[in-house]
């Protein structure tokens, strides 16, 4: 207990019983706390780390109700993960507890095309969904970079984004109805199934991300819509990434709304390229990859119209994908980027400010004034359609300093995003990494009443605790007793003294 | 028990250990991009038995945070195919496959079974040619009594250590005696260059006619087709393994057998040997006198589709008329991102309808010796395999390694179903005018 087991939260006693509890549930090898095995639970995609001090792979939604009614009846933290590559470290245990593991609920329960839905477990992998939709002329819109290894759970929690969402909407506008699991073991089904509208109260719209902070996803029933009959992909090369933005706000000015803009900046474009043989021009100083939905007889129409927007506006190479391949090659580039990063550096540090598009330019110079001052390397990769911008620092880990430099950095273009009047996240999640930057947003009112409403689900402040919110006097309000006083510890060095649950 | 980051923080980063190049290890940024491609993930359902997983544990090991001797560490560590599946899904670039040699390497295995694998066939058989050539007149005298019927219909094969490959052989040798392939096979046609053939261990003893049509398709293609005097064994299953001693040394004699010829290219048939041949830089690393050569000769090494292909084929006459299709071997498609040319060698046979298998690129479980250390696992991959070349309607299917061949056969004849299972090179051999081995459908198919 105390300083000497930072990390894990539980008595030794008071886990065991909740192990042998939940072993009943879900069966002797899908419940654990061995020590080396619940290391492989301490990570996500981000430079968090912490322990869990049990680890559950349930099978099915009532198992997890089970699940998460024996944890809360012990006054354990409650954490899901599912695919695991949040960028946030939102699926990272700072309190320890459970963490709840989804790889064996991933089964597609029911495509409805006619209705224009799916209904799918938690665990699905996002891309998993539109290939099986697709022998069907459908897909499922929302397209994280990580579509590949990313789930619809985590998406559901992280109200997750993508290139694709610029006129079709964010994850909470594909989401119609949830089956959830609250911490009274009750499983519970909110919005609709496949009517078109709900009644009464929005809980789709509030637990869409929530970051499960509220209560655990089971089922969802998802909207899926036809495949775009052409997309037409394009490349534009420019200079630098002032002209590009400028083009970027002269392409939708023209009144046609691409599907998607996406903007990589000169150091970005090298390590794709590296990493995936995209086709980018290395000398380049900006890319834009646009695309367009359209029926045939319009695409090609589409397309030469960008093209020559993008011509005017200082493009000094336009390429249109000629066919399938090379429609995937420039994507692949695009949605690789994150990890391609791996390349030039051991780590890095990503962001996910959001700014008004108009101020694309003045923050990208802004940000590289940051870079030029500290030394540490930025690449920018980012959504230029809706000002989602994800720049990325790279470090070394192994350095001392480096990491706590690195946050500072990212703290200081966070706060010139919101200043700018935009936000500090735009698709990955507030997490563990944002929630002092969240501030810059809300004020302790704003805060206060967003806890209030967590507190319905979530009264004693047991689901993912430590995250969305900042660590001081926000988190539940004092008059509410947790269950039990064993599993509340002062938070780890470096993480904030004063951090209760 | 600190997390990974506030141990770091707490105590300085520790000094990794050796033989483990840590650069490599921290190419993985832990995304988990990789998790849906593996196999093992898929079936265990565990994030130790994950790419990432496994990274992770390496990653742990090296800075001495875990032990490489833990059992934990040493089950998921071997539990993994090395398949290489990770390494295509991967966008930042990890060497998993080198990765996870240097990690096995570390750590022999502690379990019976596995022990035993590696006594008998890694350091026992495979590196030894005489033994190797009595073991493979053995396996072809139990074929030509007709001893795999009658383990089927005794039902002995389901208590017999190894029965069900013994029960369910493949298309192959059943004539104890083998002609072996002449030293130097003189191209046809115009004369484009020199190559040499690895023969391989198990291919040559099991498969030697996919040798001979190898042999045949290169020459057609006007090729001079040299075979060492010596039988080599490149060290690919002992690598693969982790048996770092043995693999080097296999590599080495490889190397030197080859580097005498005097070669255009060294073509290679069996897909790991592929692989761990244009690995010999970093196989011969600790090698002072052979690491520069070792880079050179893994330019030289060539698949044998991919060489035909890339050097254009020239186009087979014989008709194959059947639906067949290509499974992919692991150490092709990922080991050695070769995908597209065993494809395009088997459209320019005549009549040849090629059909896609879903998940055609996931391993089979055969992986190596791991059906062998592992029968369970292997056993579910292997599942899933057969039920979608079921569904995919092939009569026939291709691939280009002695493992996949094997255990895709063994599964296939288990589940009643009359598909063969050859080698990209025997349909090829067979359109080029080769009569012999061609099993009923492929007669059929090209009557």
């Amino acid at each position: 207990m105390g300083q000497g087991r930072l990390g894990t939260a539980m008595e030794t006693g008071a886990r065991d019983g909740l192990l042998r509890r939940l072993r009943e549930v879900v069966g002797e090898q899908y419940a654990f706390a061995d020590p080396y095995e619940i290391r492989l639970y301490q990570y996500d995609a981000s430079p968090e780390t912490a322990l869990p001090d049990i680890v559950v792979i349930p099978g099915s939604a009532p198992e997890v109700a089970d699940v998460v009614r024996l944890c809360a009846q012990a006054g354990a933290p409650i954490t899901a993960r599912s695919g695991a590559s949040s960028l946030a470290g939102g699926t990272v245990p700072v309190h320890g507890g459970v963490v709840i593991t989804f790889p064996r609920m991933d089964r597609i329960l029911e495509i409805d095309v006619d209705n224009l839905r799916a209904v799918v477990e938690p665990g699905v992998v996002n891309l998993a969904l539109s290939h099986a939709l697709k022998p069907y002329g459908y897909y499922y819109v929302p397209d994280p970079s990580s579509q590949g290894a990313c789930t619809i759970g985590g998406n559901v929690a992280t109200n997750a984004g993508g290139p694709h969402t610029l006129i079709y909407g964010v994850t909470v506008n594909h989401v119609t109805g949830l089956e959830v699991a609250l911490p009274s073991g009750d499983l519970v089904q909110v919005g609709s199934q496949k009517a078109a509208e709900t009644t009464g109260y929005d809980l789709t719209g509030l637990l869409v991300g929530s970051e499960g902070t509220m209560a655990i996803v089971t089922k969802i029933w998802v909207r899926i819509q036809p495949l775009p009959p052409v997309q037409k992909t394009l490349m534009a090369v420019y200079p630098d990434v002032e002209s590009a933005s400028n083009a970027v706000s002269a392409i939708v000015r023209t009144g046609i709304l691409p599907a998607a803009i996406e903007m990589m900046d000169k150091l970005s474009i090298q390590a794709i390229e590296a990493a995936s043989h995209a086709g980018y021009p290395l000398d380049a100083g900006a890319v834009l990859l646009l695309e367009v939905d359209a029926i045939p007889e319009l695409a090609e129409e589409l397309g030469q119209r960008m093209a020559q927007v993008c011509r005017e506006n200082g493009a000094t190479e336009v390429r249109i994908a000629k066919n399938d391949a090379e429609r995937q090659a420039l994507w692949k580039g695009r949605k690789g980027a994150f990890s391609a990063m791996g390349r030039l550096s051991p780590d890095f540090y990503v962001m996910d400010g959001v700014v008004p598009r108009t101020k694309l330019p003045e923050t990208l110079a802004k940000i590289d004034a940051i870079s030029v001052r500290t030394g540490y390397k930025i690449c920018n990769v980012f959504h230029a359609g809706d000002g989602n911008l994800h720049p990325l620092v790279l470090f070394d880990a192994f350095k001392a300093g480096q990491y706590e430099a690195v946050l500072t950095i990212g703290d200081e273009i966070l706060k010139l995003c919101a200043d700018a009047g935009g936000s500090v996240t735009g698709e990955h999640g507030i997490g563990l990494e944002k929630r002092e930057n969240i501030r810059y947003i809300f004020s302790d009112d704003d805060l206060e009443v967003m806890q209030r409403v967590r507190q319905v689900f979530d009264p004693h402040g047991l689901m993912n605790p430590g995250k969305l919110f900042p660590t001081d006097g926000l988190e539940p309000s004092p008059s509410v007793s947790a269950p039990s006083p064993a599993r509340r510890q002062p938070m780890p060095a470096g993480q904030g003294e004063d951090l209760w649950v | 028990m600190l997390d990974f980051k506030r141990q770091l923080s707490t105590h300085g980063v520790p000094t990794p250990v050796a033989d483990i190049d840590m650069d490599l290890v921290r190419d993985c940024i832990h995304c988990g991009l990789c998790l849906p491609k593996c196999p093992t993930f898929r079936a265990l359902h565990h994030e130790g038995d994950s790419p990432r997983g496994r990274m992770w544990q390496i990653k742990e090991a090296s800075l001495g945070l875990v032990s490489f001797d833990d059992p934990r560490f040493q089950t998921h560590i071997y539990q993994c195919f090395n398949c290489r599946a990770c390494e295509t899904a991967c966008p930042s670039g990890v060497q998993f496959g080198p990765v996870m040699e240097m990690a096995r390497a570390k750590t022999p295995p502690q379990n019976r079974r596995d022990r035993l694998v590696r006594a008998v066939l890694l350091n026992g058989l495979l590196p030894h040619p005489r033994r190797l050539r009595i073991a493979g007149r053995l396996y072809r005298t139990a074929r030509a009594i007709r001893l795999p019927e009658l383990l089927r219909r005794s039902g002995a094969w389901k208590v017999m250590p190894l029965g069900k490959f013994a029960a369910f052989p493949p298309v192959g040798d059943t004539s104890p005696r083998q002609t072996p392939l002449a030293a130097v096979t003189p191209a046809a046609g115009e004369r484009r260059g020199r190559v040499g053939l690895l023969t391989g261990c198990i291919q040559d003893e099991m498969f030697h006619g996919s040798n001979r049509r190898t042999v045949l398709a290169l020459a057609k293609n006007g090729y001079d087709v040299v075979v060492p005097e010596e039988r080599v064994c490149c060290g690919a299953l002992a690598s693969h393994a982790g048996e770092a001693k043995t693999a080097e040394r296999l590599a080495a004699g490889t190397l030197d057998a080859f580097t005498r010829l005097n070669l255009d290219a060294v073509i290679v048939n069996a897909a790991g040997c592929g692989s761990n041949m244009k690995e010999y830089e970093l196989q011969l690393r600790h090698d002072n006198q052979r690491r520069e050569a070792g880079g050179a000769f893994a330019g030289r090494v060539k698949d044998a589709s991919e060489f035909l292909v890339d050097r254009g084929l020239r186009p087979p006459t014989g008709h194959i008329r059947a639906r067949v299709a290509y499974q992919d071997p692991c150490h092709l498609v990922h080991g050695q991102k070769i995908h597209q040319q065993p494809r395009q060698a088997l459209k320019m046979i005549p009549g040849l309808e090629l059909v896609e298998i879903v998940e055609s690129d996931w391993c089979c479980g055969s992986a190596g010796v791991y059906n062998l250390t592992h029968p369970e696992i292997a056993e579910e991959a292997l599942s899933w395999k057969v039920k979608h070349i079921i569904d995919s309607g092939a009569e026939i299917i291709a691939s280009a390694n002695p493992g996949c061949i094997l255990q895709i056969g063994m599964g296939l004849q288990r589940a009643g179903k009359d598909i063969p299972v050859v080698h990209v090179m025997d349909l090829l051999g067979w359109a080029y005018g080769d009569e012999t081995q061609r099993p009923p459908v492929v007669r059929r198919a090209m009557a």
